[in-house]
């Protein structure tokens, strides 16, 4: 293990001006960190501690959106009452999140800034139209979900900046999905998360399908959602998403699972995950 | 069958000596220990699996301000030797292989050890090892031992002129003709994958140069006696290296090889300084040995009412880079191939060879697993051809009391196996569900049976000495060689003494794997422990009931043979009031002068190394018989499923801690239950690609149902009170109870004979029926 400088930040200026043109990292859950470290990925910089930030630390509710700081863990979105009734989805992917110790001390906004293709939140965040708010020492700026991601491990956050919090729409009718080789502490092989409104006459009216560990990051899959509108959500559709969903993915041979298997249960994953959000009208 | 006795401890819930301290993290592991002045060693692995050493440079590393050593092979006094495992002899007929302490030659694995480094802290000593540069000429390699074993392949070694490591047989009756009076014949390969050990506590361990000159060492081990090999390796003296073993965060044959003693020795000496090495989790896994893949041919013929008839076997398997414990493993696949069974004809081949694999040696279960994998694989296909239960069919062939083995040994101990199946397939069925769940996964249910032997080979001579001294105060102190590995080795011990001498738990003092100080009880394996060491145990106690039964004699005046030890007494057998308190007959004894104090030795039986070429007789004291109930639930779209039942039997002969052996049943049988799905730890050219917990799955509570434990009593057993070993048993009949269930759910026997079976493969296997 490497000797690193470790700073911690109490307000979010302070932590801001300690990021600013320095060659220092945030850590805050360190579930991240702390591997990266190990592997040498993370070399001979300092650390910004930023978890004990109170004003990055809270979940509130407005008419049609909930806001989440950047450092509410997974355990909490996991409890929260606001995150179970209005961001369903979210709900159930803290509930399949690596483990309980991990749950207690992983952030959102790490999940977020790592920008593994299998990080459990983005999908479900995604169907909900998440925003994520970015601040610098001297500027501030807020980038849709859909945008943030660049590549594995890559996002559009510079060195100086930090996500202050996420903005998302309330959406009763969502759900998410993950398929993995353990119950628990497994990373994904696939997860769907869903978010689906539908008409008086049970036709699917607005329909949002997001996907992980399929792409290079997480992804909106456009091709299903358009497949899936203005359909009635019964077997039969359900189970002639195929074609639309491998259009919309990109899987990779990787050591937890292969392409084609992935390209066989996304579809089925993607199901499971409308019939999920779809479960009260069942 | 032991007489009846009124037991007090003995077979009871008995907390163990160490589970307070255990229990509250107090335990100390072997990462634990420091020293003031303490260094910290690394060492440096092979880049590549294959390869020719042509020089090591260490003149950047050794410059580095920090560091105090970096040895190579030229450092090592005896660099080459043969490996042994704790035996008390030299066994020969090639058994022993080469133990090499660091690279020369040829580069057989990437585990191979080419450099030691020690340093004043764990980031210089990190930092020397990429200093250190290392001239390689990369060669080919060979990964598969079916390969390795065909003319010209690359030869793993520079020591040997071929791969082959060893090849035997077993046959008995007369194949070629039994097979022409079969109705059905099942032929098939089936695979099995390396499985890794994945105890919580990697490798490791520290040491110093006591006053003496002696080179202590506190390692964590399955085999003290490797002192003998660390102190051949240094020069030294047997006397001159001395173990003061660490309880074990788990072993389960993992720790059997030698591991961090001669490098910590090696470096102990060059720096004389105290010196601390603990393994990664990437490292361990990467490095230590392996259950060893096999690749296995089984042609099974039975007659239409489903006996059995002949069984032809032929099993190749993979020893990795160097030869460690793989004869001896390959002699229990070797003879264990058919299974509980009587077959009155049969014929096993085994050959094993090296590759550049990472090396293959025990894991608990020793060879066993694989060919019961097999062998249940095939009596479920056997059953199904016949349209016979598959329950049905074991039974119709199942060993009873004075069947044979296929060498001709009569197993002298009970055999239980039909007793326990009965057992488990009424506790299976009294939970029938429908077909499917209501989420629509798809139920499978299967048994399987197995046999495992308890005890070393007998051809090594296995023995095991204890020593018990009484105080004056009337407590007792054990001193026994016993590695403890967590499955209560040593508590189990104290056990046997309260209870013979009449005592409490508490009343007994454990001094345990001092190779100093205590008597070498022998390895920690081979599910020896009990059957070995309590032997000795009771051997002790004995002796010494039998200095203090005559003064308690005279003092109460009543003859010995009519009394007995309890409640801290010596009472009249057929009226307890008339007693003397045990530490007044002890005062007594010690004024006159007798001895408190007593060592004892058991020896297991003893016979000659086998012929190779036609395997005969007695290779084992005697077997545990398990049998295993699973059911699963396969989700069909996807080709993953969930075990919901697990029901583990076995016949224990006597449970000596009820704990102990219940804890044994339910880990073993965690322990092999994902292995032929889940735990793949991704060989590919010899790189070890899941190399941590991340991506090589053991299942966690969330995944598992509590295991339901039936154990049976016979009494048949030749451990103390007529129990049998049940450690490695414990997992030996799961893997195929797992995926005979599978089978059962999904209707197929594609895709289910070679691991690693995978979810994709399960789900392809799906596909394929429907689409028929």
């Amino acid at each position: 293990m490497k000797e690193f400088g470790y700073k911690n930040a109490t307000t979010i200026t302070e932590a801001l001006t300690l990021l600013d043109g320095q060659n220092a990292r945030v850590v805050a859950g360190g579930t991240n960190v702390l591997p990266y470290i190990r592997s040498g990925k993370y070399t001979d910089c300092r650390l910004i501690n930023i978890r004990d930030i109170k004003d990055l630390n809270f979940i509130k509710e407005d008419s049609d959106r909930i806001t989440i700081g950047a450092c509410v863990t997974i355990s909490q979105l996991k409890k929260s009452k606001l995150i179970l009734e209005f961001v369903p989805a979210l709900h159930q992917a803290a509930c399949v999140f690596a483990d309980p110790t991990i749950c207690n001390t992983a952030t959102v906004g790490g999940n977020l800034a790592s920008a593994s293709p299998a990080a459990d939140t983005a999908p479900a965040l995604l169907v909900h139209d998440a925003i994520v708010f970015i601040k610098s020492l001297n500027s501030s700026r807020s980038v849709p979900l859909s945008e943030f991601f660049k590549a594995p491990g890559t996002t559009v956050l510079q060195r100086n900046e930090l996500i202050t919090h996420i903005e998302i729409s309330k959406q009763k009718n969502s759900g998410f999905i993950k398929l993995g080789m353990r119950k628990s502490m497994s990373i994904s092989i696939v997860t769907a998360a869903s978010s689906v409104t539908l008409n008086d006459a049970g036709i699917i009216s607005s329909c949002k399908i997001a996907l992980g560990a399929v792409a290079p990051t997480p992804i909106r899959a456009a091709h299903t959602e358009r497949f899936l509108l203005s359909k009635k959500p019964d077997d039969d559709t359900l189970s002639a998403l195929i074609k639309a969903t491998n259009l919309d993915i990109s899987p990779i041979d990787d050591i937890r699972a292969s392409a084609d298997y992935r390209r066989e249960v996304t579809p089925v994953m993607v199901k499971r995950a409308i019939k999920l959000a779809l479960y009260e009208h069942c | 069958m032991m007489q009846k006795r009124n037991l007090k401890l003995v077979g009871n819930a008995v907390p163990r000596h160490d589970a307070a301290a255990k229990a509250k993290g107090e335990q100390l592991y072997s990462d634990d220990w420091t020293m003031p002045n303490m260094l910290y060693a690394k060492v440096l692995r092979s880049a590549y699996p294959a390869a020719i050493l042509r020089g090591v440079n260490t003149k950047k590393a050794k410059a580095l301000p920090g560091v105090h050593a970096v040895l190579t092979a030229d450092d090592v006094p005896l660099n080459e030797d043969i490996t042994k495992f704790g035996q008390m002899r030299d066994v020969g007929g090639g058994f022993e292989g080469l133990y090499k302490v660091l690279a020369r030659g040829k580069i057989r694995s990437k585990s191979e050890a080419i450099a030691l480094v020690a340093a004043e802290t764990e980031e210089i000593a990190e930092e020397a090892l990429k200093l250190i540069e290392v001239d390689y000429e990369v060669t080919e390699g060979v990964f598969d031992p079916r390969e390795a074993l065909l003319p010209g392949a690359y030869v793993v070694s520079s020591e040997d002129s071929s791969n082959e490591i060893m090849r035997t047989q077993v046959q008995c009756g007369d194949i070629e003709e039994a097979f022409k009076r079969c109705d059905v014949i099942i032929e098939d390969d089936y695979q099995t994958t390396p499985h890794e050990h994945a105890y919580i506590e990697t490798e490791g361990g520290m040491g110093w140069l006591d006053e003496n000159g002696v080179i202590t060492l506190r390692v964590g081990v399955q085999v003290l006696e490797h002192y003998r090999t660390v102190a051949k390796i240094m020069g030294l003296p047997h006397t001159k290296v001395r173990n003061i073993g660490v309880p074990m965060g788990g072993g389960f044959g993992g720790k059997e090889d030698i591991t961090v003693e001669t490098y910590l020795a090696l470096l102990i000496a060059a720096t004389r300084r105290p010196v601390k090495m603990v393994w990664t989790r990437e490292e361990s896994m990467e490095t230590h040995a392996k259950r060893h893949p096999e690749y296995l041919h089984y042609k099974t013929g039975a007659t239409k009412d489903g006996k059995i008839l002949a069984q032809e076997i032929s099993i190749v398997m993979d020893g990795g880079s160097y030869t460690y414990l793989t004869p001896w493993v390959q002699m229990y696949s070797t003879y264990g191939a058919v299974g509980p069974y009587n077959v009155p004809n049969v014929h096993v081949q085994s050959v094993s060879a090296f590759t550049n694999n990472t090396f293959s040696s025990a894991n608990r279960g020793f060879g066993g697993p694989q060919v019961n994998f097999a062998c249940e694989r095939q009596m479920d296909r056997i059953a199904d051809a016949l349209g016979i239960d598959r329950v049905e069919l074991r039974r119709r062939n199942l060993m009873h009391n004075g069947d044979r083995l296929p060498t001709g040994f009569i197993p002298q101990g009970h055999i239980g196996v039909s007793e326990i199946m009965d057992k488990v397939e009424a506790e299976l069925n009294k939970t029938k569900k429908p077909d499917r769940l209501p989420d629509g996964r798809k139920i499978g249910r299967a048994i399987a049976v197995g046999h495992m032997v308890y005890g070393r080979l007998t051809f090594m001579h296995d023995s095991s000495r204890v020593s018990i001294r009484i105080e004056l105060d009337g407590s007792v102190t054990v001193r026994a060689g016993v590695p403890d590995l967590g499955g209560g080795q040593a508590s189990v011990i104290c056990q046997i003494v309260a209870e013979e001498l009449g005592l409490d738990m508490e009343d007994v003092h454990a001094y345990i794997m001092d190779t100093h100080l205590t008597p070498l009880c022998g390895t920690t394996t081979a599910t020896r422990q009990l059957y070995m060491s309590g032997n000795a145990t009771l051997k002790a106690t004995a002796i010494m009931k039998e200095r203090l039964l005559p003064v308690a004699s005279k003092l109460l005046g009543y003859p010995s043979e009519n009394l007995a030890f309890g409640d801290h007494s010596i009472y009249l057998v057929n009226n307890p009031a008339i007693r003397i308190p045990f530490v007044t007959v002890v005062g007594h004894l010690s004024n006159d002068g007798g001895e408190l104090e007593t060592i004892a030795q058991f020896n297991a039986p003893f016979t000659e190394v086998p012929d190779l070429s036609d395997i005969k007789g007695q290779l084992n004291p005697d077997l545990t018989y398990t049998c295993h109930g699973v059911e699963v639930a396969v989700d069909e779209e996807t080709g993953m499923y969930e075990i919901l039942r697990l029901i583990a039997a076995v016949d224990a002969g006597k449970m000596i801690n009820k704990n102990s052996c219940e804890g044994q049943m339910e880990g073993g049988c965690l322990y092999n239950a994902w292995w032929p799905t889940h735990e793949d730890l991704q060989w590919r050219n010899g790189i070890t690609k899941a190399n941590n917990f991340s991506t090589y799955y053991i299942p966690t509570a969330a995944d598992m149902p509590d295991v339901e434990t039936i154990i049976m009593e016979s009494g048949g057993g030749l451990g103390p009170y007529g129990a049998k070993g049940v450690g490695e048993p414990s997992d030996n009949s799961i893997a195929p109870a797992v995926v005979n269930a599978i089978r059962d759910a999904i209707g197929t026997d594609m895709n289910l004979n070679k691991m690693p079976i995978t979810p994709e493969k399960i789900l392809a296997a799906i596909k394929a029926r429907d689409s028929k």
